[in-house]
């Protein structure tokens, strides 16, 4: 099987008072990170999960270090902290020149109706203002709602080209590392690290989510909780 | 250095349906037979040039049209080192035991990403149930999956969207571009249809170069109209080997001036020669101002262009000569 990517929660970047650098600062996450061999011309390191924009102090730090790796990160968002058309541009333009290339608004459907048409606007402006390539994954279950068709074509209207992803919701099933089946020699697997520092190895099916729990980073690092991992997959 | 994505092969505009919007204006009653000699010649060069990835893209046309003749090639593209691709309208679906083993033979011989067109203009042709069972045959082969959906004003990306399922479309990635007026399209599509703005004709496409090759043999440095323009053409693979093609492009100045700054860096001097009111206010993309530009005689001349192209054809013509020596 094959690391695919690691995508991390933007909470694992937010100092708290328990932990005032964020417990991957403490842990040296990222120097771990550079044993996995992730492919650095692919966008293999993600921000997220759902929302990378939440903190954004603690977003440009966690950009800034995926950098140094020579990664390319591309960040998650609901597309709920672009109410502020100047704020939301400035910040792109930020991100842009700290290295971002892509960002990925991802709505299910309650997040979708919620989404103001001209946050998607005010979005799609500052992608284009910093050269960030935007995309689109709708999840959704029986159809296109309304909303979902609504934001294509809000981005429709202000970018030339759009690219949508549409994902069909399917449940998620967790299990632990020992009942996992060994996988084809080039399946691949997602690394997802919590907030918690609960680490979890996804696997997509064409019917649901496969998730292995390998272990919390904050009492083990990154690296060996996939050593045991990599070698029973 | 130029860098191609991919060796695209138009060897045929023959395609079963004949859209409105279509650029190279294919249809039913377009008949060119696929030289296959000559592509395997073209495929063996191209595996000598060293800023093409190795992709053949197969378009047309309808390429399925064609499948022993697609087959071949891939087959002798496979061993020097190339994936391969195709763009189909889908109509194969129809016939899913059939399509499931056409597609198994190609991917024997490295094809790794379809790409399916559908859209409105398709649409009045093909009808949605068979994109559907295409999408169904495409999903049991694990290929990647691309559908690429041409939009307008009228047709937006959601009325193709919303003839399908989220179930249908899982994880398909589906790619909308607005329509650029060329070809057909000029004729049979409205105007006020297309997406145009003032910033249209801004920016460049050098990160977006496909090496392709027409039915006539002539080879263009991309597949979104620069392969129609013969003032854009870098020679033609019935006169010079591919891989000299590829490697007298790179010294054509004019060529990568287009490329590199785009076609906007050129209205400086349409509007020095006094031809300022053929630039639009308004362009769909750069695509379109390049077609329109470089295929206009009086531009072309006022920019006299063919002059800064001359070492570039004259070096293409020597290798004619070459040629016919072998």
């Amino acid at each position: 099987m094959l690391w695919s990517g690691v995508l991390f929660d933007i909470d694992c970047f937010t100092p708290d008072p328990a932990q005032p650098d964020g417990f991957c600062d403490r842990f040296s996450l990222f120097s771990e990170l550079a044993q996995l061999s992730l492919p650095p011309w692919s966008f293999s390191a993600e921000i997220g999960i759902r929302e990378a924009f939440a903190h954004p102090p603690a977003l440009s730090a966690a950009v800034a270090e995926f950098r140094k790796l020579l990664l390319v990160p591309r960040l998650y968002t609901t597309g709920a902290h672009f109410t502020h058309r100047q704020t939301t541009v400035e910040r792109l333009e930020q991100l842009a020149d700290q290295g971002v290339q892509q960002i990925v608004l991802r709505v299910n459907e309650p997040e979708a109706a919620a989404l103001a048409s001209d946050s998607v606007r005010h979005l799609v402006e500052g992608c284009h203002a910093g050269g960030i390539d935007l995309r689109l994954h709708l999840e959704l279950s029986d159809s296109f709602t309304e909303d979902a068709c609504r934001i294509a074509r809000t981005i429709e209207d202000r970018q030339f080209t759009v690219t949508v992803v549409p994902v069909r919701l399917r449940p998620t099933r967790s299990l632990p590392l020992a009942d996992a089946i060994p996988l084809e020699p080039k399946e691949r697997v997602h690394i997802i690290v919590h907030a918690t520092g609960d680490v979890r190895l996804q696997m997509r099916t064409p019917n649901d989510i496969v998730e292995l729990t390998a272990g919390n980073a904050r009492n083990c690092p990154l690296h060996q909780l996939l050593a045991p991992a990599y070698a029973r997959l | 250095m130029l860098r191609y994505h991919s060796l695209v092969l138009i060897p045929s505009d023959h395609c079963n349906i004949s859209c409105r919007h279509c650029a190279p204006e294919c249809g039913p009653a377009v008949r060119h037979p696929w030289d296959v000699p000559l592509l395997e010649r073209c495929i063996t060069e191209a595996a000598r040039i060293p800023n093409l990835r190795k992709n053949i893209h197969f378009a047309g046309g309808e390429p399925f049209l064609y499948f022993p003749q697609m087959l071949a090639l891939a087959r002798h593209a496979h061993p020097l080192g190339f994936t391969s691709s195709i763009v189909t309208n889908g109509f194969w679906g129809v016939n899913q035991p059939r399509a499931a083993a056409m597609l198994e033979s190609l991917i024997a011989h490295g094809l790794r990403r379809v790409e399916l067109s559908v859209d409105h203009f398709h649409l009045e042709f093909l009808p949605a149930e068979t994109i559907r069972q295409a999408l169904a045959v495409l999903k049991r082969t694990g290929l990647f999956i691309c559908m690429r959906v041409v939009t307008t004003r009228k047709h937006q990306i959601d009325e193709t969207l919303r003839l399908f399922t989220p179930d249908d479309l899982d994880q398909v990635e589906v790619n909308a571009s607005g329509l650029i007026p060329t070809g057909r399209a000029i004729r049979e599509v409205d105007h006020d249809e297309y997406y145009v703005s003032p910033e249209g004709a801004l920016g460049a496409c050098a990160n977006f170069l496909n090496l392709t090759i027409r039915p006539d043999g002539n080879v263009g440095p991309c597949c979104a109209g620069a392969e129609n323009t013969p003032s854009l053409s870098l020679g033609n693979v019935h006169a010079s080997p591919l891989d000299r093609i590829a490697q007298n492009a790179e010294h054509n100045s004019f060529l990568n001036q287009v490329l590199q700054q785009g076609p906007s860096s050129f209205f400086d001097r349409v509007r020095q020669a006094g031809l300022g009111h053929k630039i639009r206010n308004e362009y769909t993309s750069i695509c379109q101002a390049c077609s329109e530009l470089f295929r206009d005689p009086e531009l072309l001349h006022a920019l006299q262009l063919q002059d800064t192209n001359r070492d570039t054809y004259r070096a293409n013509r020597n290798d004619l000569v070459n040629i016919s020596a072998v």
